[in-house]
């Protein structure tokens, strides 16, 4: 048989206008040349809708169904919202975890940093003052400076330290204290700042030398009922030590030995219009007058 | 006649929106809405009123988990309804299967006609109707039932029967064609006048 497409087309269209409420006869009246094939074909397809089940029998059958439904909604979206608590619980524990290790990493990783305690080892010096030699001296500057003059004498047990002036005081560590203040009260080798008494080893070289009202910096151990101090540090003076003497570089009608000389570029700043050309280890005035960018007053 | 009652799009989307929520009242409205239809495809396809109650009962057990997924439709869940009862029958009674004629026999006439010559013409014709359908092959019976029971659009009925718009233009006109010729031809054998 062969079909003409447009009589197809036909077909569609009238089935669609009659499933939207349009009688055989209109739909068929819009297309005269095909009528005679239509009419029989769409009054054969409409038997269809006349033959349904019954209404009641699709009733009951609906109720009977609809607790099963109710059920299954439940269950589904009831597990699912669980599921999303759970959900966000793991996250925000996830997240919590995280954060708690990250923090713990970084805070060991604070911890693990070298902290700047001279050791016995001679620290290098970038000014040419860095009689960072083997002479038995240990020098405070007044305050941190970005060149370490420090020196040590091999019989100390510990060594003081010079902090350079842009860092900031050490974070604390476990077990480790770290006081700055004048110092109020000396009593032996116990000196107190802000009312905190702070043992000195007997044989410390600087105990000799810190006067009352002197800006110290202290890194102490914590004892159960004392205060151990394990480096000292001078701020507001510079301190030399040789053996059993000591040169301090607060007073200008004090002038500094020999042996204090090459730390006393501060002192021959503020009390001398110009230092002895001597003054500098070989014999050179490099124009580092002054490193560091203390106070010396 | 009857005439189906179309579901409102506009009402179908909000109401679909809720379900997507899991608002059960929402989901219970749809079944409500679509069960009828279902139920009378599936009824004729399998047969037995049980398994059609069944079958109708996994369609949408199978839309809230779909909706639960988000796989369900955002539009056009007629289609996508019909297509899942279709893909459930062929699951359990295979492609071929045609309509029971003892199914058929359970049709009835919808029209409420109290002339009772009407009502003895109207049963001869529901009684060929039954007769001619059930002498179709099953793809022209289900685009039958597709377009003229179930009023459903020849767009949706493709997507259902997982054709294409023109082949299922032309199965329609050969269904169609092919049940004047079955009707034309009983009359021929006993005619009714």
């Amino acid at each position: 048989m062969i079909v003409r497409d447009d009589l197809v087309d036909a077909l569609e269209i009238c089935i669609d206008r009659i499933n939207q409420g349009e009688s055989v006869q209109t739909v068929v009246a819009d297309y005269p040349v095909f009528a005679k094939q239509l009419r029989p074909m769409l009054e054969a397809g409409l038997l269809l809708p006349r033959s349904r089940f019954p209404a009641d029998v699709v009733s009951a059958a609906a109720t009977q169904g609809e607790a099963r439904i109710r059920a299954t909604v439940s269950d589904t979206f009831a597990a699912g919202t669980n599921w999303l608590a759970w959900g966000l619980a793991l996250l925000f524990i996830g997240a919590g975890v995280s954060l708690f290790i990250f923090i713990l990493i970084s805070n060991q990783q604070q911890s693990a940093a070298p902290p700047p305690v001279l050791t016995n080892t001679p620290t290098l010096t970038l000014a040419p003052t860095a009689s960072a030699t083997l002479s038995p001296t240990a020098t405070y500057s007044p305050t941190a400076t970005s060149t370490p003059t420090v020196t040590q004498t091999p019989t100390q047990s510990r060594l003081p330290q010079v902090l350079p002036a842009s860092e900031t005081p050490l974070p604390s560590r476990p077990g480790l204290t770290i006081i700055e203040g004048p110092v109020s009260q000396i009593n032996g080798n116990v000196i107190t700042i802000f009312d905190r008494e702070i043992t000195l080893a007997e044989d410390d070289p600087l105990l000799p030398a810190i006067q009352l009202q002197d800006i110290v910096r202290i890194e102490s151990a914590n004892k159960s009922d004392t205060i151990e101090a394990i480096s000292i540090t001078l701020i507001n003076v510079t301190v030399v030590v040789s053996g059993d003497q000591f040169w301090r570089s607060d007073n200008c009608n004090v002038p500094p030995p020999v042996w204090a000389q090459s730390q006393a570029n501060a002192w021959y700043a503020r009390c001398t219009p110009q230092r002895p050309a001597d003054a500098q280890p070989g014999g050179r005035n490099t124009g580092h007058d002054d490193d560091d960018d203390d106070d010396d007053d | 006649m009857i005439v189906l009652v179309l579901p409102d799009i506009t009402t179908d989307e909000e109401t679909l929106a809720r379900a997507r929520t899991g608002d059960e009242e929402a989901i219970v409205a749809i079944y409500h809405r679509y069960y009828d239809p279902i139920y009378q495809f599936c009824r004729l396809r399998v047969g037995d009123p049980l398994a059609a109650q069944d079958l109708t009962s996994e369609v949408f057990v199978r839309f809230i988990k779909a909706m639960k997924r988000e796989t369900a439709p955002r539009t056009s869940l007629r289609g996508w309804i019909f297509r899942v009862a279709r893909n459930l029958i062929y699951d359990h009674y295979g492609r071929e299967a045609e309509l029971p004629i003892d199914t058929i026999d359970q049709w009835l006439s919808s029209d409420i006609e109290t002339d009772p010559e009407v009502q003895a013409l109207q049963s001869i014709q529901v009684e060929r109707a039954r007769r001619a359908i059930s002498m179709l092959a099953p793809s022209q019976q289900e685009v039958l039932l597709l377009r003229f029971d179930q009023q459903l659009s020849l767009q949706e009925t493709a997507e259902i029967m997982g054709k294409q718009v023109n082949a299922i233009k032309a199965l329609q006109f050969r269904a169609v064609n092919t049940l004047r010729q079955i009707l034309r031809d009983m009359d021929v054998e006993e005619p009714t006048s």
